[in-house]
């Protein structure tokens, strides 16, 4: 998770950096750097699902975005089956394309409109020459009726679908290609209650099926835990814990984990028992505290928190966590 | 003290009308906090911007027996009449709070407004009055605070705004359509926290919309699950959780994955509710449920189930508890 990455992995995350430069105008004249990833390391290996948490502004969308190749890192390598993802080219990065795919929270934004179903997702097949071109009809209505829909749906458009029905849709063209990794950014949040039991099951099935690994970026610590195998949980644009999914829920040792835990609202009578205890807001990125990213907000803080940035260490056997007092019994007067 | 009882609200199309809600009936006590919940199409957005009439109209039109606020029919006010009671004896607030201010004025100055029109306060007493607001909310630093516009605050921060807003008037009904759906978690938390230490403090009665049954356990007493319009279910939150009765409140707590729970990917399948739901112009005839109920009976297609009282407070809508 940490340095090392073992020899069986799909996907490995190095020191990841990315830095936006707020623009410098003349009514600013010291141009301020936002650090939306700093030095984040990761790995996934082939059929697992790495869950990635956090809240808006934590990077983990930047960190996506990274993977996907669609923004460029300030520093740090990607590797995707042993390549560095940033050094592809012609043949070699139109594989890595197909390889991997992306899922996005909204699947309304991501079909194109005036396209019918059919052709959005015949068009990955034509794009990278999968099947005889008489054959990938045939191919487009296998999968539409594997994830769940009838081949009459290809002949829809993505308005006449239903939410749930456009998600599938998105799920089937990612998966036309046989890619070994799917990002999935926020998959299931924008659908109803009734609705997300029946994708994330799909998510699932699929995973088996097709030995796919994900990335699951989510904000829904009861998903994560159910989809997961390991999880790494990030702040202000650090990993500020990582672990196999037991580990992590069982024992977690990171205070902003410990809360972000306690603050979920359980649907069972009486609600939460645990107190939150995260005080305020998350800081501004541009303007991040100085120490602990997450000194400001929690209630174990002391002086060294202020100063020293704790670093990712091994707490327990292959479970990790950024905290200089990550000892869950102490509690510390402020 | 609000009493609503066979309102229907319907909705004119180009495909025809449609009914989002269908002969709705309840009450809200005084200091109650009650729940809708529901998906999306539910009716339940509808149902709460009925009560205080933010409808279009038309398309919309609305039908109720009875609607009444401490005793005031609010069929029989007039728009003028109708627009003095919300904001300051009914008010509401709704799920992004950027498009429920008003991005070219201070906060302070949009939360002193309400002080203005409805209590006929001078300027500089309306601002003091919105400063103290502010700080009721949990705002830190409220005096300076007030003079941010709505651009300058967090997500969090501009939600306790809108609280600040729709408690400035002293309401006797608060409708809070959504609240804390676009916050993060631990923002979230920090406000429902909020929201029930007013209804303590002030004793408000509230009525919570809401898709999330984590946030229906966090606050209100009794809920009223929605489908397609109707009241399916309304009983205590206790019962909601530990003894539902009606199928589809029983597949939605059920196919949520808990936080709580040990239950893996590894485990076996999440329980799905089938299908998805009705469109509103294409109801089936009998229960509306029926073709995603995993106890579906012959009955269930040919005549439509009443909302019937099985136990003291528990009502339901379905045939297997006829």
């Amino acid at each position: 998770m940490t340095d090392s990455s073992p020899s069986d992995t799909l996907l490995s995350v190095h020191e990841l950096r990315k830095y936006f430069h707020l623009n410098s105008s003349f009514l600013h004249r010291s141009g301020k750097t936002v650090k939306a990833l700093d030095g984040v390391s990761l790995h996934i290996k082939p059929g697992e699902t790495l869950g990635l948490v956090g809240e808006s502004g934590c990077g983990k969308t930047t960190l996506a975005k990274c993977i996907l190749n669609i923004e460029t890192p300030s520093s740090g390598q990607i590797l995707f089956e042993g390549a560095r993802i940033n050094d592809l080219s012609g043949e070699n990065l139109k594989s890595l394309r197909r390889n991997l795919q992306v899922i996005f929270q909204d699947p309304f934004g991501s079909l194109t409109p005036r396209m019918r179903v059919s052709r959005i997702l015949r068009e990955p097949l034509d794009v990278h020459s999968i099947g005889k071109s008489d054959q990938r009809a045939q191919l487009v209505t296998e999968m539409l009726e594997r994830v769940g829909l009838r081949a009459d749906h290809g002949t829809r458009f993505p308005h006449e679908l239903s939410g749930g029905q456009r998600q599938r849709v998105a799920i089937a063209r990612a998966l036309m290609v046989k890619p070994r990794l799917i990002v999935a950014d926020e998959p299931v949040s924008a659908l109803d209650v009734s609705i997300q039991a029946q994708i994330i099951n799909l998510l699932v099935d699929l995973q088996r099926e097709y030995h796919l690994s994900y990335l699951f970026v989510s904000h829904d610590l009861g998903v994560v835990k159910y989809i997961s195998d390991r999880v790494v949980v990030m702040y202000l644009g650090k990993i500020v814990e990582a672990a196999t999914r037991d580990d992590l829920f069982a024992k977690p040792f990171h205070p902003y984990t410990i809360s972000l835990m306690s603050a979920i609202p359980v649907p069972r009578a009486g609600g939460r028992t645990a107190e939150v205890d995260v005080k305020g807001e998350v800081p501004s990125p541009i303007n991040p505290p100085s120490g602990c990213p997450y000194h400001t907000r929690c209630h174990k803080s002391r002086s060294r928190c202020t100063t020293e940035i704790p670093q990712l260490r091994q707490q327990a056997e292959g479970h990790y966590a950024a905290c200089h007092y990550p000892d869950r019994e102490v509690k510390v007067d402020a | 003290m609000l009493t609503v009882r066979d309102l229907s609200v319907e909705f004119t199309t180009d495909r025809g009308v449609v009914t989002a809600v269908d002969r709705v009936s309840f009450s809200v006590d005084k200091g109650e906090m009650l729940g809708i919940v529901g998906e999306s199409g539910c009716g339940k957005s509808v149902l709460a911007r009925s009560i205080i009439r933010i409808l279009p109209m038309p398309p919309a039109r609305i039908r109720a027996g009875q609607l009444t606020l401490d005793g005031t029919n609010l069929l029989d006010l007039s728009e003028r009449e109708m627009q003095k009671l919300r904001g300051k004896a009914v008010t509401m607030i709704f799920q992004e709070p950027m498009t429920s201010l008003n991005p070219k004025f201070k906060v302070g100055y949009q939360i002193a407004e309400v002080f203005r029109k409805h209590f006929g306060l001078r300027s500089s007493e309306a601002i003091e009055r919105s400063v103290e607001m502010l700080a009721l909310v949990g705002i830190p630093d409220p005096e300076e605070r007030a003079k941010s516009y709505p651009f300058q605050l967090s997500g969090g921060m501009r939600q306790r705004v809108i609280i600040a807003m729709a408690l400035a008037g002293d309401p006797q009904l608060l409708l809070a359509d959504e609240p804390t759906t676009a916050l993060d978690v631990t923002i979230q938390a920090q406000i429902l926290d909020l929201i029930r230490e007013i209804n303590e403090r002030s004793g408000t009665s509230m009525i919570l919309i809401t898709h999330d049954l984590g946030v229906i356990a966090e606050l209100v007493q009794r809920v009223i699950v929605m489908y397609a319009g109707q009241i399916v279910e309304m009983t205590t939150t206790e019962n909601l959780f530990d003894r539902p009765l009606h199928p589809y409140t029983v597949g939605l707590r059920n196919s949520i994955p808990d936080i709580d729970s040990p239950v893996s990917k590894y485990d076996g399948p999440l329980n799905e509710i089938a299908g998805s739901v009705p469109a509103l112009d294409d109801l089936p005839i009998g229960c509306y449920f029926q073709g995603r109920c995993p106890k579906r009976m012959q009955v269930c297609a040919d005549r439509q189930p009443v909302l019937k009282e099985v136990s003291p407070g528990h009502h339901v809508r379905c045939w297997l508890n006829d």
